[in-house]
């Protein structure tokens, strides 16, 4: 059983990818004067974490796109207004944030009820043999989708805070100085968001 | 085995899996599960859905049209806030200027040196003249003022001359001392 309290990460670390914070400080002071190269090594420095963070927000890789995109736009017209440079991340992530509840507001998509999809993969799991390998792939996949549509069925701030700490890999107190919670707010929102997943999970699959 | 007063409260187990505890408490916290099934089981679980996470939601490259549709809507940016004056600035004229053969170029160059240096010595000529005209209007001027009578033309021929003074007249102590 592992018992390492060390997250996996799932972005993919490169040298040229760790963030220096002298870096980002010369990047944003290049990018505030102008410099089209500049902002341009902010964008692929950024632009992996920030789209993944909205795809998972928003579920459509479409929209991710878009917000992606108006993100960034918004960074660079309002940088020159950006005055500390070591928070720079956590302002990205705000933006970002903004712009998925924008999108939320004019979309209002209903995110999909576990009672709606669980009977898809009960009769799945009844009418086909679950020993061999593609039926298993199957299941895999079954469950993936319905543990998404756990994680939509979860309330926002919930849901929101999981992902940053979970998938961002982003500290409790970055994640509080983005959200403008404290930090007992964010452990407890992440603590309930895992305890309500896995309370649904569980339920799921003993009722198989 | 059921949770004891030792054990740590559910949160805590939630902050060692993000890694958020110190060395020493991460530590405790892993003997602890170690003989404690209680919040082993609590552990699992909250694990379970880390890894379900990590499994089902994948990091994804963003596409790369992203990038050349954003580089250029930014420069299009660029473009639209620059000042009006700033297209004729000298940086941008001679950009622009740039484009065309280094001959042409030179010929151009030659050519504005040469109408700019006969402009200047028109110009020169005109501002000489005019100066010329305002110092004969000048000296016009003072033999009005100087009232005459039976003059030559040299207004400063004292010999002989009878003065018509008026206040201003700087020769007046002379004239009168005769």
């Amino acid at each position: 059983m592992e018992t390492t309290g060390k997250r996996r990460s799932p972005l993919p670390l490169k040298k040229a990818e760790e963030e220096s914070s002298d870096r980002i400080d010369f990047q944003v002071d290049r990018a505030k004067q102008g410099d089209l190269g500049a902002f341009s090594e902010i964008y692929d420095q950024y632009v992996g974490r920030i789209y993944n963070y909205i795809y998972r927000m928003v579920g459509s890789r479409e929209d991710a796109e878009d917000i992606t995109q108006d993100t960034f736009r918004l960074v660079y017209t309002n940088l020159k207004y950006l005055r500390d440079h070591s928070h720079f991340i956590q302002w990205l992530y705000k933006i970002a944030r903004n712009e998925v509840y924008k999108n939320r507001r004019k979309t209002r998509v209903k995110p999909e009820s576990l009672e709606d999809s669980s009977t898809g993969i009960l009769q799945v799991l009844k009418s086909e043999d679950l020993e061999g390998n593609p039926e298993n792939k199957l299941l895999s996949v079954e469950l993936g989708k319905k543990f998404k549509a756990v994680l939509d069925s979860l309330p926002m701030n919930y849901k929101e805070t999981l992902i940053l700490a979970t998938l961002q890999e982003l500290s409790y107190h970055e994640i509080s100085q983005i959200l403008g919670r404290s930090l007992s707010s964010v452990k407890t929102d992440v603590y309930r968001a895992r305890i309500i997943i896995s309370e649904k999970m569980r339920k799921y699959l003993t009722s198989r | 085995m059921a949770p004891s007063n030792s054990c740590p409260t559910e949160i805590r187990l939630s902050e060692h899996i993000d890694g958020e505890l110190s060395e020493n408490a991460s530590r405790e916290i892993e003997e602890h599960l170690a003989h404690c099934e209680a919040c082993n089981l609590v552990y699992s679980s909250m694990k379970a859905t880390q890894d379900l996470l990590l499994e089902h939601m994948p990091y994804m490259d963003p596409p790369d049209s992203m990038r050349q549709e954003l580089l250029g809507t930014i420069s299009q940016l660029q473009q639209d806030t620059r000042p009006w004056h700033s297209a004729y600035s000298l940086p941008s004229l001679w950009s622009s200027f740039r484009i065309f053969p280094l001959k042409s170029r030179t010929l151009a160059f030659a050519s504005i040196f040469v109408v700019f240096l006969v402009a200047m010595i028109s110009v020169y000529n005109f501002q000489r003249r005019i100066d010329d005209k305002r110092t004969l209007a000048q000296i016009e001027r003072i033999k009005t003022e100087w009232a005459v009578q039976d003059l030559s033309r040299n207004p400063f021929d004292i010999n002989g001359a009878r003065l018509q003074l008026n206040s201003e007249n700087p020769f007046r102590p002379y004239l009168n001392e005769r």
